[in-house]
C-alpha cells in the first residue's frame, strides 16, 4: 500500500478541504490516535463497505474477528503500526464528521495514485508569469517538502494562494544561492517564533531564542536540502554548486522570478522563497 | 589499548561541531575545531591532528582550498570531506585531491564511525 505522506495536500489540492482550515486541521493532527479501524482501512485490509456495516459503539477487533474479516495476525500487526501523518490527518476528518469510511477509502486510493502533488502545488501559485521557472522551482519545492516532513517530524503542505510578506513583527530571512547550470536563491522566511520551533525540532537541541546555535540550524537544514538538490541535479547531468548560507533579521527578500509558497505544518506556518538570483533583502516598512 | 586519536572538525556551522563533536568524543577521540579552511590550515600546522572532517561550503576560504593545502603540508593525513554537496563531481575532485572518503549531510553515526575506522587504519599503517 503508497502510503503517500501528501494525502493532507491532495484534499488541499482537489478542492476537498480549504486553505483557511488547514492550519487547524493540522494543528489537531498532531495529537489524533487513528483507531484500527481506519489503520485497516488505510492498510487496505478491510473496505470501506465492509466497514460502513460495523456498529461503531462496539469493539472493532472483537467484530472483525467475528465477521473473519481479519486474524489475529493482522490485527496484532495493525497494533504496533506507527501512524503516520497522513493517518493522523484522516481520523481528525473522521472524527469531526467530515467524511465517513467510503469516501475515506476513496480519497486514499485516489492521493496514492496521483503522483506530482508538489509539483502541480507550486504550478499552481507559480501561475502563467512563472511557467518556465516552475518546473526547476518544482523539483526544489518537492525535496524541500520531503526533507522537512522528514527532518521537521511533521506534515507539511503547500498552500494553494500566494502569501504576502511582511505580515509579521519580527521575522528571520535564512537564504542561500545556488549557481551552475542552474542558478536560483531559496529562502525561509518566518516569524521568530516558528524559527525557534523549526531550529528545534531539526537540531534536537533545547533552543529558546533565536542565538548562534538556532540560526545554524535553520541555515543547517537549508543548505542540507539544497544539497539535496544539487545532488538530484547532478543525476540530470546538471552541475549546481552551493554559496554559503546567510541569516539576515528584519529583511524581506526581493528577487527576479520569485516565487513564494505558504507552508503549513502542525506548528505553524512560514514563506519559502525561490528567486531566480540573489535576493536584494530590502528592511521591512 | 588503541591510541586517542586526534581529530579535527571543520565546519562554519556551531551545531554541526558540536553533534559531531560528541560523536566523537563517544568514540573515544580527542577533538579540536575550527570554524573556516583557514583556521583549519593554521591548527593542522600547530596541532598536527590525526585526521580531519573538513565541510566544502564555508565562508572565506572553503573545505576544497583547505584541503589542497592540507595535502601539501601533511599529504598522508587522512582527510573526510562531510558536506551538503555531495555530488559525483564534488567527489571525484575531492577524491582526486587525496581525501579519504565523502559523506553526503545529514550524515549518520554509522557513516561517522566507519570513517573513524578508515582514519584509524590509516594512521595505524603509516606509523608502520
Amino acid at each position: 500500500m503508497n502510503n503517500s505522506p501528501y494525502f493532507a495536500q491532495y484534499l488541499l489540492n482537489n478542492g476537498v478541504i480549504e486553505a483557511d482550515e488547514l492550519q487547524g486541521l493540522l494543528a489537531k493532527s498532531l495529537d489524533a490516535k487513528p483507531t484500527l479501524a481506519l489503520l485497516a482501512l488505510r492498510e487496505g485490509m478491510i473496505t470501506g463497505q465492509q466497514l460502513a456495516e460495523f456498529n461503531v459503539a462496539a469493539d472493532f477487533a472483537g467484530q472483525a474477528l467475528g465477521k473473519k474479516l481479519l486474524t489475529a495476525g493482522q490485527i496484532e500487526k495493525l497494533n504496533q503500526l506507527v501512524p503516520s501523518d497522513s493517518q493522523r490527518f484522516a481520523q481528525v476528518l473522521l472524527d469531526e464528521g467530515r467524511m465517513d469510511c467510503l469516501r475515506l477509502e476513496q480519497l486514499f486510493k485516489e492521493s496514492d495514485s496521483s503522483s506530482d502533488l508538489i509539483r502541480a502545488s507550486v504550478r499552481q501559485v507559480a501561475g502563467e508569469s512563472l511557467k518556465v521557472e516552475s518546473v526547476a522551482y518544482g523539483d526544489f519545492a518537492e525535496i524541500f517538502i520531503r526533507s522537512f516532513i522528514r527532518f521537521m517530524d511533521t506534515p507539511a503542505v503547500i498552500d494553494n494562494r500566494e502569501p504576502l510578506l511582511g505580515d509579521q513583527d519580527q521575522s528571520h530571512i535564512v537564504s542561500q544561492r545556488l549557481i551552475g547550470d542552474i542558478s536560483m536563491t531559496t529562502g525561509i522566511v518566518t516569524a521568530d517564533p516558528m524559527f525557534i520551533e523549526m531550529a528545534r525540532r531539526y537540531s534536537h537541541e533545547d533552543i529558546t531564542e533565536i542565538d548562534e546555535l538556532a540560526a545554524d540550524s535553520l541555515t543547517e537544514f537549508l543548505n542540507v536540502v539544497n544539497g539535496l538538490f544539487a545532488v538530484d541535479m547532478a543525476r540530470q547531468d546538471r552541475d549546481v554548486d552551493l554559496e554559503a548560507p546567510k541569516i539576515e533579521a528584519n529583511r524581506l527578500p526581493v528577487g527576479n522570478h520569485q516565487l513564494l509558497l505558504r507552508i503549513h505544518t502542525a506548528f505553524g506556518s512560514f514563506v519559502l522563497v525561490i528567486a531566480s538570483d540573489e535576493f536584494v533583502l530590502k528592511e521591512k516598512d | 589499548m588503541e591510541r586517542k586519536l586526534k581529530i579535527l572538525i571543520t565546519d562554519d556551522s556551531k551545531l554541526l561541531r558540536k553533534k559531531l563533536r560528541t560523536e566523537l568524543e563517544n568514540l573515544g577521540c580527542e577533538v579540536i575545531e575550527a570554524e573556516n579552511g583557514k583556521e583549519a590550515v593554521l591548527i593542522d600546522l600547530q596541532e598536527k591532528p590525526d585526521g580531519v572532517f573538513l565541510d566544502i561550503v564555508m565562508p572565506e576560504v572553503g573545505g576544497i582550498e583547505a584541503l589542497q593545502v592540507m595535502r601539501e603540508v601533511h599529504p598522508e593525513m587522512p582527510v573526510i570531506m562531510l558536506s551538503s554537496a555531495g555530488t559525483p563531481q564534488k567527489l571525484m575532485e575531492t577524491l582526486k585531491l587525496g581525501a579519504l572518503d565523502f559523506i553526503q549531510k545529514p550524515y549518520t553515526s554509522a557513516q561517522i564511525k566507519k570513517a573513524l575506522e578508515a582514519i584509524r587504519k590509516k594512521v595505524e599503517q603509516d606509523e608502520q
